[in-house]
Order: structure tokens, then C-alpha cells, then sequence
């Protein structure tokens, strides 16, 4: 560990920030002492320690603005900075969510701007910006599905899942209360259509679906899928990890999906931050729009003028998923993008993304297994089957990358591939840094082969060697006490 | 933002590929589904553009900074040290992804860790998961660990929790795993009597917030017996953990699980949003907490090193079965709340907590003293009380914002037995001198109210 | 190794009956299988299970497994020396790694399961 704890840098009495002194009276009849709390145990540090703790930190880290970063199904693309400042705005950032309408109008025509261009990228008809996440917004979905059949006095218990789905739709199925039933895949990585036929009835109130999938196949059957479980009363629900390489191609709605989430912090670019915050807009068809969660932006003219309010008249709405309005700062970044592309941008964004990741596959595929050999969208899947003979895992591989700059692809991912290697390098990496990332990732290839050893002791240049998770999961030390 | 790829290579990489265009790519999708026309968006803006156009937008918002604000109600305005946001802005941070390749990620690892290990230390826990959608969200999901401990299903949730967190927990509540019952409020209390008569065979847990909605402090303790006797989980929520900076935190007065909002400690009001859950508990219960969880182990030459880990509970290896379908968090506010905690430390968390307290009680008494205004309860509270207005509270509301003071939050948007009454913060952030102009403009209010109804 | 005398169950359980009673665990295959064990959950005592019924999970670092009860039963004892040393089921699945002990078991599920001969049938064609 290069970087001592910050409660090992903690030096008693030491001060970090300087408050305006106290303008009021003190208030005598204080605290008693059952409400007192005795001690504190924070640290005790000067500005400077703190600062230069976390920036030393953030040094270790591997990020977008350092290095290429292919994780399969996560669409690390760049982060434009104009975004950061427009969100760091005071006019946005230091509003308060209870603010009467007339002081938030900009805030209310950002979020409003911004349902009504992702209901036209997505081919929705409503859109609701309050769920926080991906993950967020399936609930949102199926809860509201689930108001739907509800209010339909239909009692279906299942919600179908391919084999390659994302582990969040089994999960988010399971917490609205459905019973999950897995679909397996075809030779061709999609939707099998047989077993789909089996699987669906009267029982079933959605199949979940990515398409693009995690193979970053598009399913070729999807008019027929959509047909199929829409026949059987069924909703279609889009799962937007993988919008990125359709922008203004195809749109979900199109295809007949009847909900969607679009993950802000995927395809349109907000900053992961290390694993969130993200932002999960939901949209659905007409026919769902009763149940959003409350409130939704609304615009109508006030003697004359244009004005925006927050509408949570919405009897039969699913409720509020989170509290106040979505993560608004994000909203704002995500309509900047959008803007900053317009039509002609975001077709490009798509094509170019799918460019890239056909280019890798296509080099890579001689020294990789490609386990479905087709053209791909915006990411694709190798196999280190031919490396594990050598007794090189894709574990080895990706921590082998590191030694050569890169952040790994997503490996052990989707389930359904052995030692699964998923390769996303997204539309903003130049052609030089994919023939880079191809030339270490056949060098790789040659030392599995002649030098496996070197490959499986890897990584040899971070501040830290392989972790002992197996200690980590054995004896779980969560908290320095 | 322009595209690296210049339309040589473009063709190249076409060639490469056998292809002849672009749309060669997309051939898997239907032919009749492709859009056969652009989007309907407005034309694209340079970085100037975009730079004037949000200009204008934020220009038609009315920021806290430029006016005075009593408004709280679970956001809350702080003083934020200037290396937050410098910091959590470094790309290094703000462009990883969550912190799978441990070896690549050692920095939000441990930022993560400090993290867990600081609001732990505030709120008397000893584990704490790595961050959740919002307080309110993870209040919702400390509903189901509860149901999950007690293996029961039924939450007595105070009436005092924050209307929205009760809202989406309710919201959470259809997916079946809990169901809900409303505990009451005395004096803006949550009634420990009739809490009593309530707890029965089939309650799973009870939900608490301290200081509660109305910002009184609730006797914490006194649950905690109830729930020890009945052997079911005391679930505390908290709105403003910079409260424990004084308070007794609610690990030492027997929570089980703490779960809340960390917005107060570095991160702006944003309108709502990104703010940050927290979900702490025992050591008893780590395994059952949803999200993810950053521990301490070794690395192969013995060098302590941070990783991910429980991860077996999480949706991408247990999908149907995780305790959780959480995925991404708001690990960059976390990051945020680290640094606030670290920079401000033991004691400038202490006196930013005593500022607050005894800002709110001077304000409290002066108020009271001073204009119309009567309080609601009498209960003891941190930096937010319940007051009573003479006249209607949207027309007082109303008639001080003219006066460029927001006056609190009318509860009876929520609380309709309480018509009338207004909700009041007062943070550090607050002067005397705006507490002062407080009274000033609400007597010039309230006479000319008077004066109008005579 | 699939020892003679005991019983098996094609999710990897094994079955010892001793004086009435039956104690479980998990084969040698199926700790191989799993990695490094690192948490056991083990059903309560006193729980009534079915035959094949989920009864408790064990965990490694990066997969998850659910524990079927090979017989109906009521749970007598579990091997609580697993919460501090889920790493004896990877040592000695057959003996320190046991899992719990079922009483008041009926021995015509027996019938149900498998000998060794069939166990080793079973994960010779899996592997």
C-alpha cells in the first residue's frame, strides 16, 4: 500500500478548514448528556495533507483520461469537460429541489428538453429522468409493468431473461416479485426462438432484453421476438446498456419495445466517477405512461408565457422510485451532449463506435477464439480457450494488459462464453490506440504460448500485485477500527 | 466533441473489414426498422454554443447563494470546502469505472474504504456498503434486509421519516418482499405507546429517523429496547448525519442497520441530485447488506491492498438470487463525503454541527419571540423545528420570497393535520444578520396581513 | 475421490448414515469445483427440510452454490466450525468440511440417490 490510511496520517489537535467564527450567542441549555455523543474519531489533518492523500490516490487509479479502457458493456467512451462546467454552474448546482417553481424554470426546461429528446432517440412516447442507475430504472420498468397488468386484473408470475442478459435483469425481476425463467441463446448468439415459444404463456409479463446483447450481437430475430411474446400479451422491455451503436440507426420503440431504460452514464457520456452516480431515464408507450413514477415535467403557456412545473398528478403511478427528481447535475450533462451532436453526431457516434469494435475483432481473431464469428456492434467477444491450454486464464490476460498500459476488457462476461473476454473500445479512440491495444494483445498472446508463467504472475507495474481475495471474502475487514 | 477518425481511415478500416460502407455494419437490423430518417434533434453546438445556451438556462434558475434560505427538509446547505470539488474532479477519479481490476483501481479502493470506515465512525457502525442511489433508496433496501434478518415481512415506518423516503419505500414495498404500517406521531414524536401496541409476531422492523422529518430528536434508546425485546431490527433513517457530529450516533443507542443521506457532508443541493445513500449495520449483518463492499486483504508479496469483495451477493454472480439488483452506485459523492470527513475532521465536524445547533436555536428563540410565529412541538431538535404561521403558510411563503428570504418548507403539502406550518433550517451557512432580516420581514408581513383582514 | 460407504445427490451432496441419523456435505468434486471456499450458510437446527430442497449456499470468491437437502429431515446439528473456517469443505469435504446432521429421516428417499458407483459415473461424465 503506498498510501498510508488517511487515519494513519491523523495528527491529534491538527485542524483542516476554517469556519466563519460563531455570530450568535451560544445556546446555554445544551445537550444533555444522553444526547451527547463523547467522542468523535475522525482524523485530524491540514488541507494540504487531505489534499495530497486523495490526489496520490486517484494516481493509482486507471481511468479514461489516462488510458484505454475496452470494458466490454460499459462504453467507457471520453467525457467531454465542457460538461463538468456547465454542471458545476451555480444556477444548477446550488438549487435546492424544494425551490418554488418560478426560481427553478431553467432546471425544469433542462429536464423537460431532455424527455423529450431521449423519447425521440428511443422511440418512446414518455419519459421519466428520476431513476438514479441502470439497475434503477428495470425496477422502475417492471414495477410498472407490473401496474399495469395489475390494473388489467391479470396475475402473470414470470419474467423471461436470456442467458446472456445482464445479472441486473434476473435480479431486478426477482425484487418486483417475478419469478425469473432463463432463455438460452442460439448458435448465433441470439434469442433461441423454439425454447422462447415454449417459454412464453399467459403467465408471462415481460421478456427483458439487450440488443445489441452482451455478445454485442444484434438479434436479427427481434421483429419476430417482439411479435411472439406481444402475442401472448406480453410487455417488451429494452434494456439500454447497449444503446450506444443504434443511435439514430434503429430505435427500440421501433422494434416494439414497449419500456426502456437508457443508461446516461453509458451511451451519452456522464462520468462513471468509479462506479457511479449514473443516471437511468425510463421510457415507455403510451399505454404505460399512467404508471410513471411522479413527478413528470410538464410545459404549459401561463398568461402567455412558457412555463415549466412539475406534474404529480398521476392516480395510478407506480410511485416515487427515488427522492426529488433523478440525479438532476447529470440530466444536465447528458442534454449537453446530445445537443453538442445533434442527428447527424449521434448516427456518427454509432457507426464509428461499431467501426472500431470490427476492427479489433476482425485482428484479433486469429490469435483469439471468437466464439461467434459475425459482424458485431459496438463490442464483441473473445475466448481465451486456445491460452487456456497453456494454462493462461482471461484473468491472466486482462491483468496482463495493465503491464502494457490498458485497462482489460470485462472478462468471465456473459456467462454463456468459458473465459469470456469482452472488448468495447467505443467511437471516440483513435485507429492508433486500437492497433496499439491489438499489438499488446497479441504480444499477450504470444507469451501465453511461450512464456505462460510471465503472464500468470502479471500485473508487474501497478503500486500493487494480485489481491488475495479469497482472504478479502474469508476474513472481511470493511471498516479501519 | 469531434471523432478521432478522419475519412482516410475510415475506408481503411472499411477495407479492412471487406466492407464498402458504413451501412454495411447494421445489415442485422431489419431493413424495415433502420430510421430512414435523421433524428428529429436541434443542430449540433460547438463548445461555445453549449457554453452560452446552459449560460441562459442556469440564468433563469435563482440559486441559493443569491438569496436568503431557511429551506431544508432533507437537503441542506453546508459550507463546502474548496478541494472537493477539485478533487473528485481529477480525471483519475471521475473517468474509472467501478473498481473491478483491483490492481487498477487501488485509488478509488481506498478512497471507498476510508469511506465506509468514516460514516461508520459518525453513525457508531461498523460496516457500511460503498454507497447507494440516495438516502431514500437506501432506506427502502434497509426495509428489506430487515424483512431478511427477522425473516418477516411487516415495517413499522414512523410517520416522522422524510415524506419522500416513505414514498419510495412504498414504491419498493410492490415488489412483495415487505409491507408497510404507519407508526404515529405525539408532540412530533414518534409514539414509543403505541409503537408498543403495534409490534406484533408479524413485524419484521421498525424504521426510525432521528432527527425525524420535523427535525426533533427521537428517543432512540427507548426503540431500541422494543426491538431488542421482540428480537427484530431497529432501522435508524438520518437526513443530516452532520447531526452526530454532537448526537449520540445511533450505533451506541442500538440500531441495527443506519440508513440515510450523505448529501450534507460536501455535496451541493444539485436540485436533488447526484446525492448519496448510505447503508451501515452491525458486523453481524455484512452479509446481508445490498451493493457492494470494498475490504482490506493482501496482495501476493504481502503489501496490504484494497478489492471489491462479498461479491458473491451481488446481481452479476447471484443474479435472481442477490440481495440486491444494485449496480452502479454514487461512488464519486462517496469520494466526496470522504474528503469533506477527512478535511474537516474531528473538530471541524464538531463545530460545524455546533454551529448549526446553536444558529437554529438562536433563530428558534428569536422567532418566537419576535414575529407571529409559534413552534409546532417541543421537542428537542438539531437545526430544524416545525413552526406555526397565523395566516396561510403559501401566502407567507409567498410574500417573504419577495423579500428575498425562502422561508422553509410548508408541511402541509405532506402533513395535512398541520395546516399552516413551516419547516425551518438553519445551517452554519446562515448569518445572524439573516436570521434577524427573518424577523423583520415576517412581522412586515404578517401587520400587513393583519391590516388587510381588518 | 467418491468414498464407497456413503450416499450421493447429482447437485454434489454426500450422505453418512450412522445410527438413524444422516450427516451431509459436499464431494470432493464439487469443492473443486467451487475454488476456495469462502462462506458457508447452514440451515438451522431444528429446521424441518424435503428431500432436495435449498437449505443453505456456499460461497467462493466469484460463484455461489446452493446447499440441497439429500433427505426430509429435522436439522439436529450443523458444523459450526464453518462460519470461522468455511476452508475446511476445500480441505476435507469428507470429514472436518462436513455440513449438518438431519435426525428423524426416512430411509426410503434412500432409494433417491445415488451409490457411489453412480456418483463417480455422474462426474466422470461432467468433467
Amino acid at each position: 500500500m503506498p498510501e498510508p490510511l488517511i487515519f494513519e496520517k491523523s495528527s491529534p489537535e491538527r485542524k483542516g478548514y476554517l469556519f466563519p467564527s460563531l455570530d450568535v450567542p451560544i445556546f446555554e441549555n445544551s445537550l444533555s448528556s444522553e444526547a451527547a455523543r463523547e467522542d468523535l474519531p475522525l482524523p485530524e489533518l491540514s488541507e494540504l495533507d487531505v489534499v495530497r492523500h486523495f490526489t496520490r490516490l486517484s494516481q493509482e487509479n486507471f481511468s479514461i483520461d489516462t488510458h484505454f479502457y475496452p470494458l466490454g458493456s460499459c462504453t467507457m467512451k471520453y467525457n467531454p469537460k465542457i460538461h463538468d462546467e456547465l454542471a458545476s454552474l451555480s444556477g444548477f448546482s446550488d438549487l435546492h429541489p424544494f425551490q418554488p417553481e418560478d426560481q427553478v424554470q431553467g432546471a425544469l426546461e433542462i429536464m423537460f428538453q431532455l424527455q423529450n429528446l431521449l423519447a425521440e432517440i428511443t422511440g418512446m412516447d414518455s419519459i421519466s429522468l428520476e431513476p438514479a442507475a441502470g439497475a434503477h430504472g428495470e425496477f422502475t420498468g417492471l414495477l410498472m409493468v407490473q401496474a399495469y397488468f395489475k390494473d388489467k386484473k391479470e396475475s402473470r408470475r414470470q419474467v423471461l431473461v436470456p442467458d446472456s442478459s445482464h445479472g441486473t435483469n434476473p435480479a431486478t425481476a426477482a425484487m418486483a416479485g417475478y419469478e425469473v425463467v432463463q432463455i438460452p441463446s442460439n448458435s448465433r448468439g441470439g434469442v433461441e426462438l423454439e425454447s422462447l415459444k415454449q417459454s412464453l404463456s399467459e403467465n408471462v409479463a415481460a421478456l427483458m432484453l439487450t440488443n445489441p446483447n452482451t455478445l454485442g450481437l444484434f438479434d436479427e430475430n427481434i421483429l419476430e421476438i417482439t411479435r411472439l411474446v406481444h402475442e401472448k400479451g406480453g410487455i417488451l422491455y429494452y434494456d439500454g446498456a447497449n444503446l450506444n451503436p443504434i443511435l439514430g440507426i434503429a430505435r427500440p420503440g421501433d422494434f416494439g419495445f414497449d419500456v426502456v431504460h437508457v443508461n446516461l452514464h453509458k451511451t451519452f457520456t456522464i462520468p462513471h466517477g468509479g462506479g457511479g452516480p449514473g443516471a437511468g431515464p425510463v421510457g415507455v408507450k403510451k399505454f404505460l405512461e399512467p404508471y410513471l413514477p411522479v413527478p413528470i415535467v410538464k410545459k404549459k403557456k401561463n398568461s402567455g408565457q412558457e412555463w415549466y412545473y412539475l406534474d404529480d398528478h398521476y392516480p395510478k403511478s407506480i410511485g416515487k422510485i427515488k427522492a426529488y427528481y433523478g440525479n438532476f447535475l447529470h440530466l444536465v450533462r447528458g442534454l449537453a451532449y446530445i445537443l453538442s451532436q445533434g442527428a447527424e453526431g449521434l448516427k456518427r457516434i454509432a457507426e464509428l463506435s461499431v467501426l472500431n469494435a470490427n476492427y479489433m475483432k476482425e485482428a484479433l481473431k486469429k490469435y483469439y477464439d471468437l466464439p461467434y464469428d459475425r459482424m458485431c456492434q459496438h463490442e464483441f467477444v473473445l475466448s481465451a480457450k486456445k491460452q487456456k491450454a497453456y494454462g493462461v486464464k482471461a484473468s491472466d490476460i486482462a491483468k496482463r494488459l495493465l503491464d502494457y498500459g490498458f485497462h482489460p476488457p470485462t472478462i468471465y462476461f456473459p456467462l454463456i462464453v468459458e473465459e469470456a473476454l469482452m472488448i468495447e473500445p467505443t467511437e471516440t479512440e483513435s485507429r492508433e490506440m486500437l492497433d496499439k491495444f491489438i499489438r499488446a494483445m497479441i504480444q499477450i498472446a504470444e507469451e501465453a504460448e511461450k512464456n505462460p508463467s510471465l503472464v500468470k504472475g502479471a500485473p508487474y507495474t501497478t503500486p500493487i500485485s494480485r489481491v488475495d481475495e479469497v482472504l478479502a471474502a474469508r476474513k472481511p475487514n470493511l471498516c479501519w477500527c | 466533441m469531434i471523432l478521432p477518425h478522419t475519412e482516410s481511415e475510415i475506408k481503411e478500416m472499411l477495407s479492412a473489414l471487406g466492407l464498402s460502407s458504413l451501412e454495411e455494419m447494421f445489415y442485422d437490423i431489419p431493413e424495415k426498422t433502420r430510421l430512414k430518417r435523421p433524428l428529429n434533434l436541434p443542430p449540433k453546438m460547438s463548445e461555445a454554443e453549449l457554453r452560452k445556451q446552459f449560460k441562459q438556462l442556469a440564468g433563469k434558475n435563482h440559486p441559493l447563494s443569491d438569496q436568503i434560505s431557511f429551506l431544508g427538509a432533507g437537503v441542506y446547505r453546508h459550507h463546502i470546502p474548496a478541494i472537493i470539488p477539485a478533487l473528485i474532479s481529477r480525471g483519475e477519479f471521475a473517468t474509472a469505472y467501478t473498481p473491478y481490476q483491483a490492481e487498477a483501481s487501488q485509488g478509488t479502493l481506498q478512497a471507498i474504504y476510508e469511506y465506509q470506515s468514516l460514516i461508520c465512525k459518525l453513525v457508531g457502525m461498523e460496516a457500511a456498503n460503498a454507497s447507494h442511489y440516495d438516502g431514500a433508496t437506501a432506506l427502502a433496501e434497509a426495509g428489506f434486509m430487515a424483512a431478511d434478518i427477522s425473516q418477516k415481512n411487516e415495517i413499522l415506518i414512523s410517520r416522522g421519516v422524510h415524506p419522500h423516503y416513505r414514498q419510495v419505500i412504498q414504491t419498493y414495498s410492490k415488489g412483495g418482499e415487505i409491507s408497510l404500517m404507519e407508526l404515529p406521531l405525539i408532540e412530533g414524536e414518534t409514539a414509543i405507546q403505541e409503537a408498543e401496541k403495534m409490534v406484533s409476531p408479524k413485524t419484521a422492523g421498525i424504521i426510525l429517523q432521528s432527527p425525524n422529518f420535523f427535525g426533533c430528536l427521537e428517543n432512540i434508546l427507548a426503540f431500541s429496547e422494543l426491538c431488542r425485546k421482540n428480537k427484530i431490527p431497529l432501522i435508524i433513517s438520518v437526513n443530516e448525519p452532520l447531526a452526530y457530529g454532537i448526537l449520540k450516533p445511533p450505533g451506541e443507542l442500538g440500531a441495527d442497520i443506519v440508513a440515510g443521506e450523505g448529501q450534507s457532508l460536501g455535496i451541493p443541493t444539485s436540485f436533488g441530485g447526484p446525492h448519496v445513500g448510505f447503508i451501515a449495520v452491525k458486523q453481524q449483518h455484512i452479509r446481508k447488506l445490498p451493493g457492494r463492499l470494498v475490504g482490506m486483504t493482501l496482495d501476493k508479496s504481502g503489501k496490504p491492498a484494497f478489492t471489491l469483495t462479498l461479491q458473491a451477493r451481488e446481481q452479476h454472480i447471484r443474479r435472481e438470487k442477490a440481495s440486491s439488483n444494485i449496480c452502479t452506485n454514487q461512488s464519486l459523492c462517496a469520494v466526496a463525503n470522504a474528503i469533506y470527513l477527512s478535511v474537516l475532521g474531528k473538530q471541524g465536524v464538531q463545530e460545524a454541527a455546533w454551529q448549526c445547533y446553536h444558529k437554529a436555536h438562536y433563530a428558534f428563540h428569536e422567532w418566537e419571540k419576535e414575529t407571529g410565529l409559534t413552534p409546532l412541538f417541543k421537542a428537542k431538535f438539531f437545526h430544524e423545528f416545525a413552526m406555526q404561521i397565523p395566516i396561510q403558510s403559501e401566502k407567507f411563503l409567498k410574500e417573504m420570497k419577495k423579500h428575498g428570504i425562502l422561508a422553509g418548507y410548508p408541511i402541509e403539502i405532506d402533513y395535512p393535520e398541520f395546516p399552516g406550518g413551516i419547516l425551518l433550517t438553519i445551517t452554519e451557512v446562515n448569518t445572524k444578520e439573516e436570521i434577524l432580516d427573518f424577523s423583520k420581514k415576517a412581522q412586515k408581513v404578517l401587520d400587513l396581513q393583519k391590516c388587510l383582514n381588518h | 475421490m467418491v468414498p464407497e460407504n456413503l450416499y450421493y445427490t447429482k447437485e454434489h451432496e454426500w450422505v453418512l448414515l450412522q445410527n438413524g441419523k444422516a450427516k451431509i456435505g459436499i464431494t470432493d468434486h464439487a469443492q473443486k469445483q467451487l475454488g476456495d471456499v469462502v462462506y458457508v450458510e447452514l440451515p438451522a437446527v431444528g429446521a424441518q427440510l424435503k428431500q432436495m430442497s435449498s437449505c443453505g449456499i456456499i460461497e467462493s470468491v466469484k460463484a455461489v452454490s446452493e446447499i440441497y437437502s439429500p433427505l426430509s429431515g429435522k436439522v439436529k446439528t450443523s458444523n459450526i466450525a464453518l462460519s470461522d473456517h468455511p476452508e475446511k469443505v476445500n480441505h476435507s469435504p469428507f470429514g472436518e468440511g462436513w455440513m449438518f446432521e438431519l435426525e428423524e429421516i426416512q430411509e426410503s428417499e434412500l432409494k433417491n440417490l445415488l451409490s457411489a458407483q453412480s456418483y463417480r459415473e455422474l462426474i466422470g461424465n461432467e468433467s
